[in-house]
Formats: structure tokens, sequence, C-alpha cells
């Protein structure tokens, strides 16, 4: 439009000039000048108008890539930040300890587990009063810091600030408090494991199973956070492994406990008649080439899926391994997340593993089922299968972590529980595999729970290590039957079988803990 | 009182911020009116149209000379503030005069700048004001000493750049000039080659007595000018293979030089050029095409591309080697959280090269990531000015120059930005205005300054449209005419 009008205008302006003096061909030249320039004029208007328009775009997709920088960055801090910085690189710790006075941790009912003792003189210590009882879960703060100390290290450095709150900091000359933990821990739960587990190497793991809150967890060998810097030496010395948490890092084979999973995969492989199931046990068997027996060479005779279980019958088992699918089996046992790196703040997890290829062979089969083979789990993993079998299927995040507290008692955040997994097993599955791990406690080698006045599901293992004939003794479990409350795994290193070494705890854990409720 | 001081700080300056972006976006959102005779009944003669343009245009630049006074009275508040804070941190007046001097600096640009920038753009002088303002805090923080050099650098060359207006309008021809600033630029980069020396694994520093000097940041301006007059032509097919080949040239000693950033600067700088220069939106999707093929060449052929690849896509798995970096700047921001730890009160020396290419997780981390956000929306609102400008400019070739300049500048930015905070792999540029480092800050001054030259070029000849013609001669009327024509 603007085009023409000067066009117009130009064109009048023409018309408007006298010929005068000047002789005609003069004014055609004139007229052509005009022309040439009027072109040119209308060229450079177009050439403007794209780069202009060029400009809106480019410089429209640059400011949306600012803008999703931002929101990254956004994201970034509202959500990952908080795990991200609980790293034992980020250094800042130090810094903001000389202005902050790191929180406390407590237990579920008010104990403290963990406090900052400032000195007269202004320097500060870590101090445990439960010494040792807590050391791998709460962790340590010398030394390099471990265990919820490490977890939460920055939680513990935060502080919701308010004017008034540094302000009154600033005048008295105090540290500004930070938050503190309120885990779900039981203090006294935690004491009755560890003297439940004795002198033992090993670790004990409760939880709730409809939660995932863990109620206690130890593992032995342990040592005293309180004098971590002064005894470094010997404990970084010792050959066995003091500072591991065993209970999520250790990885064991788990023997007989494992037959929860493979009864498990039996019963979905067979869901019209696994009622139907029998086989005669001899006391040993053979599957193409790889024997098996029966611990101490028992016969258990002819057995349906309740008495092997009950007995733990590994004939039995190994026969169900067998004429298992491998691609099915494997994916029932990645259902109960293994070989996954679980995403966990509250722990240091090793990954449980599981091979077994498309086209194993018999005797892999056996093992596996068995819970022998090359197959390992930890404690915590083994924890999470009963807590599916006994939660209806569904595994839900173990966690430590209750909620975060200002230093004035207000909460910060509340932590509430997550399913990992819903589809562990379907709601039948688990409650026939429950119902089959009852007879384990009534009349199996888990008896010994009998005599306790709720009904008691579980199953023991003793998982040989090393082909030297050695055994780790395994018990996993929950009670009571009929409303699951609380679920415990428990290992004891080299002692022997589960029914003699792991039991036992289990035992003095439903009684204590289920007596008061 | 420290404790409650920096308490207060903190959230002085977040406001101080935010306040300034909100009258940023206030001032670029300002348009300047232009009075038009047809929307009225009534006839206007001439000389009256001129009367109200002249008083339209003093109305504009009265309204952006206000705002821009108030956004220099924040950007002294938060400098003071700031400043407070390191001086009781030091407990050494040398702080506080230092600061003083800082001030002086801004005052006198922002009040005596414009008598040799005349009308120039306040909002691009705030802005690079502010963003100098947080380098000068930040780097002091961190070195003291760097910051007494960086200001020394950006006095300097403040005072040489007042030359740049007279140096932008001796410049008339630049179809002739093509293959001189062609040939500049390229010897700037390519003499690194020869007589490089080897910082931080890339070879594109030189070494003069003393001073190391990156050739790279300025041959940047210079490049952008040689791809503007190649392609101020309508950007015809011909010459953007000209300029290509002149790109790549430039481009591949770069990759020798191992200088990754500056090698996708120049590449992002070239294919923007050539689409704005001839309107053909698919040459960005050939560019993109052909720069993802480079970028996969290259990280198949360099091990240092491999590396930061790996250090982006995993900084925590590398977190001992490689990723450290990355993990550290991480570090930086998370902690700091949305409202910072307060200035002198984190770790940020604990990341590498904090005081020049990670400066932005240092600020981050002390003054908070909303300062952060912040400092993100006033690049984007400096690249909007920018953009203006190019817009209101008449001459293709210098339309061509601001635009190259600012999307050369902000990309560099992005690459910064986004290397810190793990948006992108780390590529190892400065962050513009706000990083220390000698060559970095001139060579940025620089471009700045000939965006404003530009501009003032521009309201040159608007003035001169505006001011009454002196003799009322035919000839000389009609050559304002045509003037007039020609510029609208």
């Amino acid at each position: 439009m603007k085009n023409k009008d000067i066009e117009n205008e130009e064109t009048t302006k023409e018309k408007r000039k006298k010929p005068g003096k000047q002789d005609k061909i003069s004014a055609k030249e004139e007229k052509k000048r005009r022309q040439a320039l009027i072109k040119k004029k209308k060229e450079h208007i177009k050439r403007v108008k794209t780069i202009d328009r060029q400009i809106y775009i480019l410089g429209g997709i640059f400011i949306f890539g600012f803008i999703a920088i931002a929101v990254h960055v956004g994201l970034y801090i509202q959500n990952e930040s908080e795990t991200a910085i609980n790293n034992s690189y980020n250094t800042r710790s130090k810094v903001l300890e000389q202005t902050i006075q790191r929180g406390e941790i407590y237990d579920r009912n008010n104990n403290i587990l963990a406090q900052t003792i400032i000195n007269e003189d202004g320097t500060y210590y870590r101090q445990y009063p439960y010494n040792e009882l807590f050391c791998h879960v709460v962790g340590s703060y010398d030394h390099g810091k471990m265990g919820l100390e490490l977890y939460e290290n920055y939680t513990m450095l935060g502080y919701k600030e308010t004017l008034s709150k540094a302000l009154s900091s600033d005048l008295s000359g105090n540290k500004i408090k930070g938050n503190s933990i309120v885990t779900t821990l039981d203090a006294d739960l935690q004491k009755l494991c560890h003297d439940a587990l004795g002198d033992y190497e090993g670790a004990v793991v409760v939880s709730n199973p409809k939660t995932g809150e863990i109620l206690a967890m130890v593992s032995k060998p342990d040592f005293d956070p309180n004098t971590i810097s002064q005894n470094w030496d010997t404990i970084n010395a010792d050959t066995r492994s003091v500072l591991l948490n065993r209970a999520t890092k250790g990885l064991y084979a788990p023997g007989s406990t494992f037959k929860i999973v493979t009864l498990t995969e039996y019963i979905r492989e067979h869901k019209d008649n696994y009622n139907d199931y029998n086989y005669v046990c001899s006391g040993s068997d053979t599957f193409n080439n790889a024997k098996i027996g029966c611990f101490h060479g028992e016969v258990h005779g002819s057995v349906d899926l309740e008495k092997s279980i009950a007995h733990s019958c590994n004939c039995s088992f190994a026969n169900m391994g067998v004429n298992s699918s491998a691609s099915s089996f494997r994916n029932t046992v990645e259902g109960f997340l293994f070989n996954q790196n679980l995403a966990i703040n509250d722990f240091d997890i090793s990954a449980s593993s599981f091979k077994m290829d498309d086209n194993a062979n018999e005797e892999e089969k056996v093992q596996c089922a068995i819970g022998q083979g090359t197959t390992l789990l930890t404690p915590l993993q083994n924890l999470m299968i009963i807590s599916a079998v006994a939660n209806k299927g569904t595994i839900m995040k173990p966690y430590v972590v209750d909620k975060v507290i200002s230093s004035e008692g207000n909460i910060v955040k509340q932590n509430e529980p997550v399913a990992l997994t819903t589809s562990a097993m379907t709601k039948e599955e688990a409650d026939e595999v429950a119902k089959l791990l009852c007879s384990v406690c009534e009349y199996g080698t888990g008896k010994e729970l009998s005599s306790l006045p709720f009904k008691c599901a579980g199953k023991t293992g003793s998982a040989e290590f090393s082909g030297s004939g050695e055994s780790h003794a395994w018990f996993v479990g929950f009670a009571p039957y009929d409303d699951p409350q609380i679920a415990v795994s428990i290992i004891v290193e080299k002692q022997g079988t589960g029914s003699k070494y792991a039991v036992p705890i289990a035992r003095k854990i439903f009684e204590s803990a289920l007596k008061e409720k | 009182m420290f404790n409650i001081f920096i308490f207060l700080s903190k959230y002085l300056v977040i406001i101080a911020c935010l306040v300034y972006v909100a009258i940023s976006f206030i001032a670029i959102g300002i348009k300047k009116e232009v009075f038009d005779p047809e929307d009225y009944d009534e006839e206007y003669t001439p000389d009256q149209i001129r009367k109200f343009n002249i008083k339209l245009s003093k109305e504009y630049d009265d309204k952006q000379k206000y705002l821009s006074l108030i956004q220099l009275g924040l950007i002294i508040v938060s400098h003071v503030v700031c400043y407070g804070v390191l001086y009781l941190k030091a407990n050494d007046s040398q702080v506080l005069v230092f600061m003083m001097i800082q001030i002086l600096l801004f005052i006198m640009l922002r009040f005596l700048f414009p008598f040799v920038y005349t009308g120039l753009s306040y909002q691009l002088m705030n802005h690079m004001m502010l963003l100098m303002s947080f380098g000068f805090i930040m780097i002091a923080r961190l070195n003291y000493n760097n910051a007494i050099k960086q200001f020394i650098f950006v006095v300097v060359t403040m005072v040489v750049s007042l030359a740049v207006p007279e140096f932008i309008n001796t410049m008339k021809n630049p179809d002739k000039l093509k293959w001189v600033y062609s040939a500049v630029s390229f010897t700037m980069i390519a003499v690194v080659l020869v007589f490089g020396t080897r910082v931080y694994g890339s070879k594109n520093w030189i070494k003069l007595g003393k001073i190391l000097i990156q050739p790279s940041e300025f041959s940047k301006i210079v490049f952008v000018f040689a791809m503007a007059s190649f392609l101020s032509k309508g950007g015809k097919f011909k010459d953007v293979i000209m300029a290509g080949i002149v790109a790549a040239m430039h481009i591949l000693v770069l990759v020798m030089e191992k200088d990754l950033g500056g090698a996708l600067i120049f590449t992002v700088t070239y294919i923007v050029m050539i689409v704005i220069a001839s309107g053909n939106i698919l040459y960005l999707f050939a560019g993109i095409g052909c720069g993802s093929a480079a970028s996969m060449v290259a990280y198949k052929m360099f091990s240092h591309v491999r590396v930061r690849v790996n250090a982006w896509k995993d900084p925590w798995g590398t977190i001992a080697n490689n990723g450290y970096q990355m993990a550290q700047s991480l570090f930086a921001i998370g902690t700091g959280g949305w409202f910072g730890l307060g200035l002198t009160m984190g770790y940020p020396e604990s990341i590498p090269v904090a005081s020049s290419d990670f400066i932005f997780a240092s600020i981050c981390e002390e003054m908070g990531t909303i300062t952060g956000m912040c400092l993100i929306l006033i690049y984007i609102v400096t690249f909007i000015t920018i953009m203006q400008i190019a817009i209101r400019l008449k001459s293709e070739f210098h339309k061509l120059l601001a635009a190259g300049l600012g999307f050369m500048i902000v990309f560099q930015t992005f690459l910064c930005i986004g290397g810190v905070t793990k948006f992108i792999p780390s590529t190892g540029v400065t962050l513009p205005l706000v990083s220390y480092g000698g060559s970095s800050i001139v060579s940025t001054l620089i471009l700045f300054n000939v965006i404003q030259g530009l501009y003032v070029l521009d309201k040159d000849k608007e003035r001169k449209k505006l001011s009454p013609p002196k003799k009322k001669g035919r000839k000389n009327k009609k050559m304002n005419e045509e003037r007039t024509e020609y510029e609208e």
C-alpha cells in the first residue's frame, strides 16, 4: 500500500512539473532515473521487511531457548536439588556449619538419635546418645558422613528463615538452628533387634509392610559413631567391613527364602490347577545331571504345595523350577524389583541381581528355583518381597525419614508412603502365597513361631555360600497373618539353618512389637 | 550484626532486581508514537506536523530518561548493599573507596557518555551497567584484585569506545570492505594457531608480554562486519556461499584450536545472518541439519568433546574426574536455592573457574536463583532492545550488523548459562559483561558500543529529518523529500 502511495505521489509530481526550458529528452531521462530509484526503493523496502520478519521469528526462537533454561533451573531447584546436593563431593556443609547449628535426628517417639553439642568455646561435635545402636542407618558425622547424616546432610543445615529468627540469633550471638529429622525408627525395637542378633554378624530389618516405614535396621558388626575418629584405624583395618550397612548393601544368596518367588511363579503359571500339584520326594533327585538333595537328606514323601513350602523341600521346588518357563520366571523376579537401581533417598542400596536367559539350561533353572546359583539380594530386598506378600502384591517404598521439622517444631516436609510397584503379585497370588507361608510357621521349618498368640507367616532359609557347606541363616516373615503389622528380614551370617538362628530373633521381634499393640 | 545485614541484603538485592526487570519490560513496551495527519480531519501544514513529531519524540525520550534514572538508582542501591557486605567481611576501607569509584563510573557513563553518543539507548546502557555491576560484585567477592583489573579494563574500553560512532559513520561502503573484514577477522584467530598458548585445554590464547589475550573474542565483532557486508545485498545465493566459505574457514581454525564454544558461536551467527538477510527459513533447517551432523562427527572424532558430553549426561557418575565441574556448579545452584546463601556465606570457590565461565552458578549460590533468573530476563530484555534497534535502523548493512551482533552475544549467553545449569553440555564460554576476563569484557563492551553507535547514527538522521530545512530552495527541498521518502 505504502509503495503505491509513493508511486502515486511521484507521478503527480511528474505531472506538476512544467516542461519549461528543459527539452523532452532530458525529461525522459529524468523520468527513467526516477523510476529506477522508485524500483530500487521498493526493493529496499521489501528486503527490509524480510529482515525485520526474520528478526522477529529467530528472536522468538532464541527467547524461547532462554525461557527453557529458566524453567529447567526452576525445576532443578524445586525437585532435584535436595537430593543432588547431599553428595559427599559437595563440600559446602563446613561453610554452612559456621553459622548454622546442625539439626537433630529423632526416632518415632522423640528420642534423640543424633545431636550437635556446642562447647563454650564455640567448637562443636556430633553426639549419638545410643552409641553404636544406630550407627549404620542414622550413620556418622566424622570421617566422611554416612547414613542419614549424609543423605539428609543439607536438610539439617537448612532452616525456615524468618526475620525475627535471624535477628534473635544475631543478637544473642548463637548459631541459627537447622531443621531436625524425625525418623520412622523405634529405639526400643532397634535395641531389641540389636540384642537379639547378639554377637553374630548379619542384619535385621523391620518394617510396616503397609506403609514401607522402617522401624528398625541393624547391621553387625557395628561401631560407635561417637568415637569413629579415635578408632578410625582399627575400624578401617577390620576385615569384616564394619562400616558396611549389610541391610541395604550386603548381597547374599537368598537360599530357601527365594522359594516364595518360585512359588509365586508356579501359581502364576498354573492359575487353575496349582492345588493339584504333587511330587514325591525321596530325599534327592536328579534333573538332567543336576543333583538336588533336601536338607540333611530328609525324605518328605508325597508333597503338595503346602507341604513343599512348609518343609522347604528342595527336590519339589527344583521340580517346579525345571518345568517353568525361563522368560516368565525372569519377569516374575523382575516384578519384585530385581536387576534395577531403586531410587530410594534414605539409603544407599545395592541392586539385587537375578540372571536367567530364555534358553537357560535345567541346572540353572534348578539352582535359581531353590535360591542358590547366581541370584543375589540384600536383606532389604528380601523384606520387600515378603512385604509384597503381606500387602496384597504391592511393594511400598522403604523409608526412614518421616518428616522434617523446624527448630520451633513446625513441619517443614512430611513424607507420605509411596508404592514402588503395585504389581509384584496379584491380590489372589499374594493371598495364596501368604496362606501357604502360614503353614511354615504352624508346623514347618518355622514352627517355633506357632506358640505365639497370633498367627505368623514366613519362610526360613539356609543359604550356602562359597561352596564350603557353611550357610547363612535367613528368615523373612510377617505377623499377624490376618492383618499384617510387622514384616521382618533377618540374616545371620555363617551360622547354619534359619530355623535355629533366625527364627528365634523373629519370635522376639514379633512378641515384643505386637504385644504393645 | 553481620548476619542480619547479609539477611537483609539478600532480599534487598532480589527486590531491586525484580523491580529493575519490571521497569525494563515496561520500557521496551513503550511505543514511539508518530503523528499521522490522516487520523485527523483538520489540515496540518508540514511545519505543524514536524512540530508535533518533535513533541512526541521528546515525550518518548523523556519517558525513557525517567525510567532509566530509576533503573540507575536500583543498580546503585544493589551495588552499594553488596559492596557493604564485602566491606563488612573484609573490614577494609579500600573496598568502600573502590565502590565509590565504580559508582562514579556508572554515573559518568550515564551522564557524560551521551555527549558523544548523542541520544543513545538508555535501556541498553543500563543493562550493560547492571550486568557489569553483578560482575564487579561477584569477582570482588571471589578475588578482590581481579575486580580491580576488570574495572580498569572497563574504564579503558569505554574511553576508547568514544571513537566508535565516528568510526561507524565513516564506513559507508561495506561492499568494498568485505574482504578486508574477512581477512582481518581470519588473521586474528589464525595467528593463534601459530603463536598460541594453551589454557584450559583450548589453544586460543596469545601471550603479549604478561597479558593473555584471546583474539577470537575480538575476531567475533569483525566477523559480523564481514558477514553483514557480504549479505547486505539481499542475501543472494552467491553471497551466502561466499560468506559461507569465509565462515567455514573461521570455524575450521577454531575447531583445530579446540575452541568448541567459539566454533559454535561463529556457526550460529553465520546461520542466523543468512536466514535474516535472505528471508529464507530453509537455511535455518539446513544449518541445523549440517550443525547436527558436524556435532556427531566432532563427538566421534574428538575426545574432549566426548568428555564434555559425558560430563553433561551424567555428572554424578563422573564426579571424581570429568563431571567434577558440572557437579560443583549444580551443588552451588542447588545449595543456594531460590534465595541464595547470602553474599560471602557460600562456597563458590569450590567451582573451577568460578569467576569466569561459571560465574552464573556463583551468583545463584550466594545471591539466589531468583537473582539468577532475573539476570536471564535482563539478557532477554537486552536482546529485545538490540533487536528493536536493528528493526529501527534503515540501512540493510546496519540492520544486519546490529542483528548479527545481538544474536551472537545472546547465543553466547545461552551457551554459558545453559552449560552451567546442565541444560546443554558445557562449552566453556564466558557470560557477557559479567564474567571475569580481559578479552571477554573488552570485546563485549566494544560490541555493545557498536550497537549504540548504530543507534546514535540513526537518531542523528531522524533529528535532521525533524529539523526544519535551512534553505527553501527547490533543489534542497527536493533532496529533502527524496531522503524522507527513501527512509520511510
